[in-house]
């Protein structure tokens, strides 16, 4: 150990990452002292890291992370994530800032700062690549004067922003490819609530908690959107067909449009969502390139529509991996059913019920003779706590069935999940 | 030895101990040293490595070309190694250290999925728990599909078996990967490394672990003892 150059413990103790293990490391000896004091690049004050941050005081861990940051020199990470402390003083917060300013590239802080403070003001941003913001506010964004040049990663949750803030926060990244909003407080100076972005560059962005009347993302480089419980009125993604992984999960959205050219896209998970057929239908069915397609917990507008394997099959020929769980009835197993194209290239299946009936065994059977090239199915259920005997009948009835059905698959993994 | 880029040259390589390794090229620039010296073109008939010793040098031409050969065997290049690469590139909170790569890769969860298939095809939610719970938030974007996730899931068994060696043979590793700058191993045994000393509750069990010797004057000792104190 005595060997190892000084700069290498330095790396050994920011892989460390926790502040108690830096800490300790750097107490045993002369060298790795040294290594903790000029060569240590990444700090983590994270209240998962040490279960007894919540015991010390928030005064007393001010005086604790002020003493260990201002030994550090030249940090480049930076990470106060306390979930238990309701907030640390401004004036020692913009210290941390004011002395990492030179050389952070890394900052993820979640405390409340009393009086407020605009930490984008504060915190280094000629080399920031990655910022992580939460429960703290930003205002009077000025984009002319406060421009973000490395930034590739920006997260925002549970912050106060405006919407024009937003959106000229955006612009003042000009290399940003990863953005995620969660839960964000979006004050708006009219009625409506209307949020529009705009990056060239940005090839991510998550979505959760949000309500707004009009979202609206221009983005000519957009590769994957993920949206999660989400009350939209009108979604727009304007692009060049760059889409290639689009997820939306517990949305309500009235007119969704993700752009005319979705030649490029790959994987669509639709959950927990009410799908008007003929026009998601109309919105994916160019996407020959698609080879995972999810429709899980949705519901379909009109009850005569239905997901048909005919048009699966023929619209996706690339398709390796097909997850479906819907209610089934009568309507469903007669059209879903029609045709003859196999899907050739499906490798997985997943299948689910919420209530099991027994249409889903037919279900079953039918997708299983489709998929000639299968390797898995993974069987999704939902098993009630509070079993009739009637129940307990049919959910015997199908492991019975399912079992001599599988005796024709045999080189067919099969699983199940309940929950 | 295996299908290697048979651009064929071979190189002599020769340890502290006088013995003489012959390594495919595309073997050797896995070492930035190695590859410096390659490139600069000189033609030397062996490279000697004064620091490096047979027992370890023979250790760590066997991960260069495990990581040679990997790459050959994941050429498909396509569509799932672009979707794999996603992982490294959102926006996550986790855990920092050293060089971009590593950085970004680990910003993500690091959840120990047991990694099978089903799992990981699952785990395509991203939590959101930007609010800065621990808990992870994006585990994978990752999506696998046929073999691909397990051949990477294969190679970090692979990488975690080879390090997990007594502390000298380690220690040599760690030397050696330095001396011969290669990333990959370095960041790997130096990942072992930090797992280690996370595991002591103490200083002293720092101390002992890894045969340090304190050489702190007493004023110094009591200094640091005061500093430390909000540490059990």
């Amino acid at each position: 150990m005595e060997h190892l150059p000084v700069e290498v413990i330095g790396n050994i103790l920011s892989r460390l990452g926790g502040a108690r293990d830096v800490v300790i490391a750097s107490a045993t000896c002369r060298k790795w002292r040294e290594a903790c004091r000029k060569h240590l690049h990444t700090l983590e004050f994270n209240s998962g890291d040490w279960p007894f941050y919540r015991d010390i005081t928030p005064r007393r861990l001010e005086i604790l992370i002020t003493q260990t940051i201002f030994q550090t020199t030249g940090l480049q990470g930076l990470s106060i994530l306390m979930d238990d402390v309701d907030e640390f003083s401004a004036s020692t917060v913009i210290a941390w800032l004011m002395y990492t300013r030179e050389t952070l590239r890394r900052l993820s802080y979640n405390v409340r700062t009393s009086p407020n403070i605009n930490i984008l003001e504060i915190c280094g941003r000629q080399k920031l690549e990655k910022l992580l913001l939460a429960h703290n506010s930003i205002a009077g964004v000025e984009p002319n004067f406060q421009r973000f040049p490395c930034l590739k990663s920006l997260s925002l949750s549970h912050v106060s922003i405006s919407a024009l803030d937003l959106s000229l926060l955006l612009t003042a990244c000009p290399k940003l490819e990863s953005l995620e909003l969660v839960n964000p407080e979006i004050a708006m100076s009219d009625a409506q609530v209307t949020v529009e972005l705009s990056s060239p560059t940005l090839k991510s962005i998550y979505v959760e908690t949000i309500s707004l009347d009009k979202f609206m993302l221009e983005a000519d480089s957009i590769e994957r959107l993920h949206l999660r419980d989400c009350a939209l009125e009108l979604f727009e993604l304007i692009g060049k067909g760059t889409l290639k992984y689009f997820k939306i999960d517990d949305v309500s959205v009235i007119h969704l449009d993700i752009g005319e050219t979705v030649d490029n896209l790959e994987i669509v998970d639709v959950s927990n969502f009410t799908i008007i057929w003929p026009k998601f239908y109309q919105m994916i069915s160019r996407s020959s390139k698609l080879s995972k397609l999810r429709l899980w917990d949705v519901a379909f507008d009109d009850e005569d529509e239905v997901v048909d394997l005919e048009t699966i099959a023929v619209c996706f020929p690339q398709l390796n991996h097909l997850s479906l769980s819907y209610e089934l009835r009568d309507g469903v197993m007669h059209y879903g059913l029609q045709g003859s194209s196999n899907l050739e290239n499906v490798k997985v299946l997943e299948l689910g019920w919420t209530v099991i009936n027994d249409h889903f065994s037919h279900w079953v059977e039918e997708l299983l003779k489709r998929c000639p090239n299968l390797k898995k199915m993974i069987i999704f259920g939902v098993v009630s706590e509070a079993k009739s005997h009637e129940e307990c009948q049919i959910l015997a009835n199908f492991t019975s069935s399912i079992v001599q059905l599988m005796r024709k698959y045999m080189y067919v993994e099969v699983e199940f999940e309940y929950e | 030895m295996s299908s290697s880029n048979n651009s064929g040259k071979v190189l002599k390589l020769k340890s502290k101990d006088n013995q003489i390794f012959e390594v495919e090229e595309s073997v050797a620039i896995q070492s930035e040293l190695i590859k410096n010296v390659v490139e600069a073109g000189c033609d030397i008939g062996v490279i000697p490595l004064l620091t490096v010793h047979s027992k370890t040098l023979r250790n760590v031409i066997e991960w260069c070309q495990k990581h040679v050969d990997y790459v050959e065997e994941n050429d498909s290049g396509s569509n799932e190694e672009e979707i794999k690469n996603w992982e490294s590139e959102i926006c996550e909170e986790g855990n920092n250290n050293g060089s971009d790569d590593e950085e970004t890769k680990n910003w993500e969860s690091e959840e120990n999925n047991n990694g099978s298939d089903e799992e990981e095809a699952k785990n395509w939610e991203s939590e959101g728990n930007n609010d800065g719970s621990n808990k992870e938030e994006v585990e994978n974007w990752e999506w696998e599909e046929n073999n691909d996730g397990s051949d990477e899931e294969e190679l970090e068994n692979w990488e975690s078996k080879f390090v997990d060696v007594d502390k000298d043979s380690l220690y040599a590793l760690l030397l050696a990967a330095d001396y011969l700058s290669i990333d990959s191993l370095l960041e790997r045994v130096i990942k072992q490394v930090a797992d280690v000393i996370k595991q002591c509750r103490s200083v002293e069990e720092v101390r002992q672990t890894f045969g340090i010797k304190s050489d702190f004057t007493p004023e110094e000792e009591e200094e640091i003892r005061e500093e430390i104190s909000w540490i059990d």
